[in-house]
């Protein structure tokens, strides 16, 4: 079973992921800021992350710049409410695999996670 | 006036009897302010207890109408009488409603396409929209200002409840009821502007250019109708309005404003003509310049800075006249400007 980790700080929205995610054979963990993410990260292996980039304690940035150091070819996904071309384009410097705009469909973000980890 | 010595020959222990007055009033102002300091902590305590239990109730109501949504949205929808029974055993009362109208905000501000369909059709379902329009019409003013939140947001549309809510006394509400019409319109989202009587502020003129720009998705308006509009504000409004959204095509339409008999119009007016690049704006001003107020007679300097050549600057000298030592400061910048870039 695929692994994936939602980095999201809305409990509601991080269950309703992980509601839909998991229906679909996915092994979903959470993490509600980016500290705990990096915990999560450096106990456990996952073969994708999504994550928001407004978080508590280390930014959605800073938790990506650590995946690039640490966890090489892990595929990240930007689940985020920024809309603003910089902060998009910053992401995919960082070398993020997809950015999703919030609000979102979670059918069309089931189709990318398919597709992210297929590849 | 009190009797102090029946007081305490009525209140004080025996043992005090021979003790003077002054110590035993000493005695029964401590006895009181003991027992209140008591009390005030006892409510303290009793509120502490409350708030927490409330809490509880509250995470737990939170979690039972999240996995219920989830259920709902992303797997199979339940039947009829399933999704009755939960809401009479949750959302029978006030509590349990306003608890469930911020988990549907939380997912209508994050999901969007077949989800909210689904997240509109529970909303109804659960009779959460009675709910919302009985606030609308009786409760406190920052209840009906969550209820137009919840009816924008969820794009649930009656006009007619709403509309009242734009000359309401309240800025939050006129807030509320302007974000209303501007996500739920389809082609004219401004077309309330029509039926304003009051004067738009600045931060109404913000708020409904932000709204336009992030929240609305439909076709784009022409503000050109409003141009003529009775209210001043809402008519500069629509000059800002075009030159933010390039609306070349309405030149036209403002080139007569530049003789209103308002000087912010024709003021304002100049501003959108510069930004939209009007070139033929420094002759069309030209003539009127000694006749100027100083505040349009500053923007007409600006505009041939910007839009005139260094020759027709010069013109404009002659019509300085007795002109403001600010406007003078400002020529003699800009033809300094104009020079260098000659």
């Amino acid at each position: 079973m695929k692994k994936i980790l939602v980095i999201e700080d809305n409990p509601m929205v991080a269950n309703a992921l992980k509601f839909k995610l998991s229906k679909d054979g996915f092994e979903i963990i959470t993490a509600a800021d980016g500290r705990e993410a990096k915990k999560k990260l450096d106990e456990e292996t996952f073969n994708l992350v999504i994550t928001d980039l407004m978080l508590p304690f280390v930014t959605g940035t800073e938790l990506i710049e650590h995946i690039r150091l640490t966890k090489k070819g892990l595929p990240v996904i930007v689940l985020s409410t920024a809309n603003q071309e910089d902060i998009i384009m910053h992401a995919f410097e960082l070398g993020v695999d997809d950015f999703i705009t919030k609000p979102f469909s979670p059918n069309e973000l089931l189709l990318r996670v398919k597709r992210i980890i297929k590849d | 006036m009190w009797d102090w010595k029946e007081l305490m020959d009525t209140v004080m222990p025996s043992v005090l009897d021979t003790e003077p007055m002054v110590i035993r009033i000493n005695f029964l102002v401590s006895a009181v302010f003991f027992v209140f300091i008591w009390a005030f902590v006892g409510v303290i305590i009793f509120y502490r207890f409350k708030k927490n239990y409330v809490r509880r109730k509250e995470q737990r109501i939170e979690e039972l109408i999240g996995e219920f949504l989830n259920n709902n949205i992303f797997d199979a929808y339940m039947p009829e009488d399933r999704i009755r029974q939960f809401q009479a055993n949750y959302l029978h009362g006030n509590f349990g409603k306003k608890i469930a109208l911020k988990q549907f905000l939380v997912f209508a501000e994050n999901f969007k396409g077949e989800s909210v369909s689904m997240l509109k059709k529970l909303f109804f379902t659960l009779s959460l929209d009675k709910f919302v329009f009985k606030s609308l019409q009786k409760g406190s003013w920052y209840h009906k200002t969550r209820s137009l939140y919840v009816l924008s947001e969820l794009g649930i549309t009656n006009d007619e409840a709403v509309r009242a809510f734009l000359q309401s006394r309240h800025q939050e509400l006129r807030e509320q009821a302007i974000l209303y019409f501007i996500r739920t319109s389809k082609e004219n989202p401004l077309a309330f502007l029509n039926l304003s009587k009051q004067e738009l502020n600045l931060w109404e003129q913000i708020y409904i250019e932000d709204s336009l720009r992030y929240f609305y998705t439909g076709i784009e308006p022409d503000f050109a109708q409003w141009l003529n509009h009775e209210l001043s504000s809402v008519a500069i409004f629509a000059m800002k309005m075009i030159h933010v959204f390039n609306q070349y095509e309405n030149i036209p339409k403002l080139l007569p404003l530049v003789k209103h008999p308002n000087a912010a119009i024709r003021k304002n007016c100049i501003i959108a003509l510069k930004k939209l690049n009007y070139e033929n704006l420094p002759a069309l001003l030209k003539e009127d310049f000694s006749r100027e107020e100083p505040s349009v007679q500053k923007e007409i300097v600006r505009v041939f800075g910007v839009l005139g050549s260094y020759e027709e600057f010069l013109s404009l000298e002659e019509r300085l006249g007795e002109s403001s030592p600010e406007i003078a400061i400002l020529y003699k910048k800009t033809l300094f400007s104009l020079k260098q870039a000659d």
